[in-house]
């Protein structure tokens, strides 16, 4: 099969089927289901042919889009471009979109609105894979967009709930901050650049061509795009709250679409980027500061979904870490199995959600959630991904990512990341010994009534993602070499010693976590909560929302009365008086004349006429 | 398509459409008295005057009184719009219930008369015929603003509206006079406003201050909220399209006679255009009368659109007119939803919207699709406008100008998404069961039309190459 219809399948078979779950389905659930599953699965089918056959890059353009004169009389044109990092990252789209929909049909069974559901799902799809096979910025961006537009709908799916309402439209403006620069460094990249193809932009000869401040100031700009839709700091504050949403939600947006848009936007203008110093030096202290921040966070969180989006928090961070260092294959080998993990791991939490109806660890774990055994193996090989233990997938891509930060001259950034790592498998341990080695005997008070019913294992078609999930989060680390080749980067290797410090750093949380919450005697209470001060202020996210809405909340609201003021009192007031006394005086004329005006004006005209006539003799 | 010959009367062909199309509804409402008949010839003239717009596209000429009137693509891309936009706003008033019953029999009338004026004045190229069209289309309006149901709101409005465009009126004229003082003639072919004559630059910004006042920019707006929340639903709504297209062609024919100056206009049409977007949308914020926000944010939009003409460039003013169109369309749509929402004596608040989504999916969808447009999210129209103006302008290297611009688009992205969210999420209080009101799906004709005004917006958001072609020749032609 030809690759244009290949990546034509790819992209518009969710499109297609988003079509029909909305409309044509709407009343008829089982048939959307079917067309949600066809369309994604053509896709899925579609994306992974394209990756077997991945040659050279392959530019297809297929119509022009959209004439500018910065273009120089070459119009931008709506297209694909198929080369080696689309297709990685768009058969990964493509799966674990897949495998959610899957699982969706077991959790979303008893919601009455499954029709919007699917179809919605086929949307955020849809916008992804478009994104990621896009042949220029400016098509990226409107995808981009629609990107977040079906996040903002995903998560207020369940609208019942204010408090995911309140998180959807979070969400869509805090990213929103960051794509308003993104925008403005577009269109400034057009201008500068003449050009907005990918290839083109991201070869040496228009990087060379571009002045050093103008390169700065589009690389910033870009880069405020990634920080919001990666969720970095300091607009990282919607992602926990986005968790709102349905749990298979989180685990897409989560694992591979809207938060990986961020790094891949990242990694696919990787050369631009990088070749501005102060992006970097921007970039590595965020990356490192939000890595450790949101790391901190998560270790004290008790809902098993504010810790995986805390921990997303914390891998997008290392992502990037990886990626403004240099290390291209790091950064996107990571974003691969990051989403396989972490997929796995919050279909794991909503198997665990889905039978006991609650989001706590502890309770999870007291009402016996170790006894469903699939979800139980899912959550540990994830766990395990996660904290980085060998031969699982977290290893190998947290070890380039650890070889491309080490290689700076300045050892910062890496001595955060390893203190990340340390947190990231401590509060890693910590979730699954809560779920796995309950203990009613410590201190840790329920704070829900444990649900008594038994463990049963989730419906097949949960069941299913979660293995296949588990088989690709061991598999995806020994496909190092295979992405290698693909993107025509090198995998960079850490030296023995940074291997042996990190494994040394993940078994030492690991033993910590044992001895605080594993062990039998153990009395579930982490080493922070001795100190209760920056106890707190992890979890209160070390109070960066309200600060917010201290400073900036609190300036609109301000502005926006200041204006009203202006507008109600002083400008309306004067006109109001205006427009009364001019009604008063009508009244009191119209009283006089007694509604004589026709007449007036009549004669008035026929005078006219006369003169008209007289004149025009 | 059939050429038609290009003769002095075919090249009025929009004009008489809709000019015979007002007449014939002047003397139905006479004889007839029966409002179905009087708006289906309101609606057929207005289509009839689009078709003719479109068949009179490419044509070009002065016919009759060489340089006081001129047929070229940049006036007919403008009377498409205002003949389109003017079908759109009857398609609303078909069933509307915010106009007073024994006066709707004459909106038809006012407001194709309204429309023939306005394009006299996109056309005009003479000082006074210009005049002539401006209080022309301006008339009607009065009198259609005073339509409302309930007079108290009315009359207040229209008596507002009334002095302020009064006064503007005057004020154009004063600076119509000036001109003329200072060149001696009132072609506009022959006025250049350049350095040379303090006079003529005096007339030449009063005159402008008066079409601002069409716009409703930043600080001439001040009618613009009253008369959206007063007027009858389609007379507000007309004012927030058709009204807006005309300003924007206006205020780009004026520009045309910039010439080379020292004078800073670029940079006063730059403040102006700041002080309009930061204004308008922070007025907005606080606002729970749709209507009344619209109101606001359109004066914020006035904002962005002056972002196009500040780089007083072919691209800029062609991103100005793309912007007026798509613009006029977006707002169409808001008040699709706001005649489907509405009820006679009380504008449609964000908590009249509350759970429109289970009412009234359609409504709810095209509510939607117009806050996302006027947010300027992709892929809608709005989105490419607001691209080509940004671009326009950092063309220039007004950078500061468009971190205001990004950072004001952010802001408003907050009311529009309060709006979005007061339809689809907040959830209906359990205890009141709110009664099925009448929701789009009932009223074809407002149903059809916010149809239309949503594909339109789609599809000039998916694949806008056309209409920015069209809108930069015409600019092109626009600034000789």
């Amino acid at each position: 099969m030809n690759t244009t219809l290949l990546a034509l399948t790819a992209t518009t078979g969710p499109l297609v089927s988003c079509f029909l779950a909305l409309v044509v389905f709407r009343r008829r659930p089982s048939l959307a289901i079917g067309a949600a599953l066809l369309g994604l699965g053509a896709a899925a089918a579609a994306a992974l042919a394209l990756l077997q056959s991945a040659g050279p890059p392959d530019h297809q353009l297929l119509m022009p889009w959209l004439d500018s004169e910065e273009s120089r009389g070459m119009p931008l044109m709506f297209g694909f471009l198929l080369d080696g990092t689309n297709l990685i990252v768009g058969a990964m789209v493509a799966c674990i979109a897949l495998l959610v929909a899957i699982y969706s049909i077991g959790y979303m069974a008893d919601d009455p609105g499954k029709s919007r559901y699917f179809g919605m799902l086929s949307l955020f799809a849809w916008s992804m894979l478009s994104f990621v096979y896009a042949a220029n910025l400016l098509q990226m961006f409107v995808f981009w967009e629609l990107v977040g537009l079906a996040s903002f709908l995903l998560i207020g799916f369940w609208y019942e709930k204010p408090a995911a309402a309140a998180a959807a439209r979070k969400a869509f403006i805090m990213t929103r901050v960051g794509d308003v620069g993104m925008f403005v460094g577009l269109i400034l990249l057009l201008q500068s650049a003449g050009s907005l193809e990918v290839l083109e932009l991201c070869s040496s000869a228009t990087i060379a061509a571009l002045p050093q401040g103008r390169l700065d100031l589009i690389a910033l700009l870009l880069f405020s795009g990634i920080v919001g839709k990666s969720a970095q700091f300091p607009l990282h504050t919607w992602l926990p709250d986005a968790m709102e949403g349905p749990t298979p939600v989180s685990a897409l947006l989560h694992s591979a679409t809207m938060v990986a848009a961020g790094v891949f936007l990242f990694a696919r203008f990787h050369p631009l980027l990088v070749a501005s110093t102060v992006l970097v030096q921007v970039a590595l202290p965020i990356a490192a500061f939000t890595a450790l921040l949101s790391a901190t966070v998560a270790m004290v969180q008790r809902d098993i979904k504010r810790v995986l989006a805390y921990s997303s928090i914390s891998q997008l961070a290392f992502m990037l870490a990886g990626l403004a260092a240099g290390g291209l294959h790091a950064g996107l080998f990571h974003l691969i199995t990051h989403a396989f993990f972490k997929a796995l791991l919050f279909l794991c939490a909503g198997a665990y959600i889905h039978h006991y109806h609650s989001n706590d660890m502890v309770v999870i774990g007291r009402a016996g959630g170790r006894n469903m055994h699939w979800t139980t193996a899912g959550l540990i090989v994830g766990g395990g991904a996660l904290a980085g233990i060998p031969p699982l997938a977290g290893f190998f891509s947290k070890e380039g990512i650890l070889a491309a930060v080490g290689g700076l001259s300045s050892p910062a950034p890496l001595i955060a990341l390893y203190l990340a790592s340390f947190l990231t498998a401590y509060y890693t341990a910590r979730m699954v010994f809560l779920v796995t080695r309950p203990n009613p005997a410590s201190g840790l008070a329920s704070l829900e009534e444990l649900p008594q019913k038994p463990a049963r294992e989730a419906p097949l078609s949960m069941r299913l993602p979660l293995m296949i999930l588990t088989l690709a989060s061991i598999a995806a680390g020994f496909a190092a070499k295979r992405i290698a080749a693909l993107i025509d980067a090198p995998e960079q290797h850490p030296s023995a010693m940074m291997i042996g410090s990190a494994i040394a750093t993940a078994a030492l949380a690991v033993a910590l976590a044992w001895f605080e919450y594993g062990r039998k005697q153990a009395t579930q209470r982490s080493f922070v909560e001795r100190m209760p001060t920056l106890h707190r202020l992890f979890l209160r996210q070390w109070y960066i929302d309200e600060i917010y809405r201290a400073t900036f909340g609190k300036l609109v609201a301000a502005l926006s009365g200041l204006a009203r003021l202006f507008e109600d009192q002083i400008v309306d007031g004067t006109a109001d008086k205006i427009g009364r006394a001019t009604v008063v005086s009508g009244r009191a004329a119209a009283q006089t004349q007694l509604g004589a005006f026709q007449v007036y004006v009549g004669s008035a005209v026929i005078a006219l006429a006369i003169f008209a006539y007289f004149l025009g003799r | 398509m059939p050429q038609l010959p290009m003769t002095d009367l075919t090249l009025f062909l929009p004009e008489i459409a809709l000019l015979s199309g007002a007449l014939c509804c002047f003397i139905a409402s006479v004889a007839d008295r029966s409002y179905a008949s009087v708006w289906a010839l309101g609606t057929l003239s207005a289509i009839a005057a689009l078709v003719c717009s479109c068949l009179t596209l490419t044509f070009q000429g002065e016919p009759f009184a060489p340089g006081i009137y001129r047929i070229d693509l940049f006036s007919q891309f403008l009377k498409l719009g205002i003949s389109g936009g003017l079908w759109l706003v009857q398609m609303l008033s078909r069933d509307d219930s915010s106009l007073r019953r024994f006066g709707r029999l004459e909106l038809p009338f006012f407001l194709l008369l309204s429309g023939v004026g306005m394009m006299i004045l996109v056309s005009a190229t003479e000082l006074l015929t210009l005049y002539v069209g401006l209080e022309l289309a301006a008339y009607g309006l009065y009198i259609s603003v005073a339509l409302r149901r309930s007079l108290a709101i009315a009359g207040e409005a229209a008596a507002k509206y009334l002095l302020f465009g009064a006064a503007s009126s005057a004020i154009t004229l004063y600076g119509i006079s000036l001109i003329y003082g200072a060149s001696g003639t009132t072609y506009l072919a022959s006025v250049v406003v350049d350095g040379s004559s303090l006079l003529l630059l005096t007339g030449f910004l009063l005159m402008l201050a008066g079409f601002l006042f069409k716009l409703a920019l930043f600080p001439f707006h001040f009618w613009a909220p009253d008369l959206y929340q007063a007027a009858p639903h389609p007379v507000a709504a007309f004012v927030a399209t058709v009204s807006k297209i005309a300003a924007v062609g206006l205020l780009a024919r004026a520009l045309s006679l910039i010439g080379a100056t020292d004078a800073p206009i670029g940079e006063v049409f730059a403040v102006l255009s700041v002080a309009s977007m930061t204004l308008g949308n922070l007025a907005a914020l606080r606002q729970t009368d749709l209507k009344r926000l619209i109101g606001y944010s359109a004066v914020a939009q006035a904002g962005y659109v002056f972002l196009g003409f500040e780089a007083l460039s072919t691209r800029g003013v062609a991103a100005a007119l793309f912007y007026a169109l798509s613009y006029g369309v977006m707002s169409h749509l808001a008040f699709v939803v706001v005649c489907a929402v509405g009820r006679s004596d009380k504008d449609p608040s964000l908590s009249d919207l509350v759970g429109l989504h289970r009412r009234a999916p359609l409504t709810a969808f095209f509510l939607l699709v117009a806050m996302f447009s006027l947010a300027g999210i992709p892929p809608t129209a709005g989105f490419f406008g607001k691209w080509l103006l940004f671009a326009a302008a950092l063309e220039r290297g007004q950078y500061a100008l468009v971190l205001i611009a990004a950072i004001n688009s952010t802001v408003a992205l907050y009311y529009y998404l309060q709006v979005v969210r007061a339809a689809y999420v907040t959830p209906l209080p359990a205890d009141v069961e709110r009664p099925a009101e009448p929701a789009v799906g009932s009223q074809l004709a407002l149903k059809t039309a916010g149809w239309i005004s949503s594909a339109a917006m789609l599809a000039i958001g998916i694949y806008p190459a056309p209409l920015f072609e069209l809108a930069q020749r015409a600019a092109a032609v626009v600034l000789r």
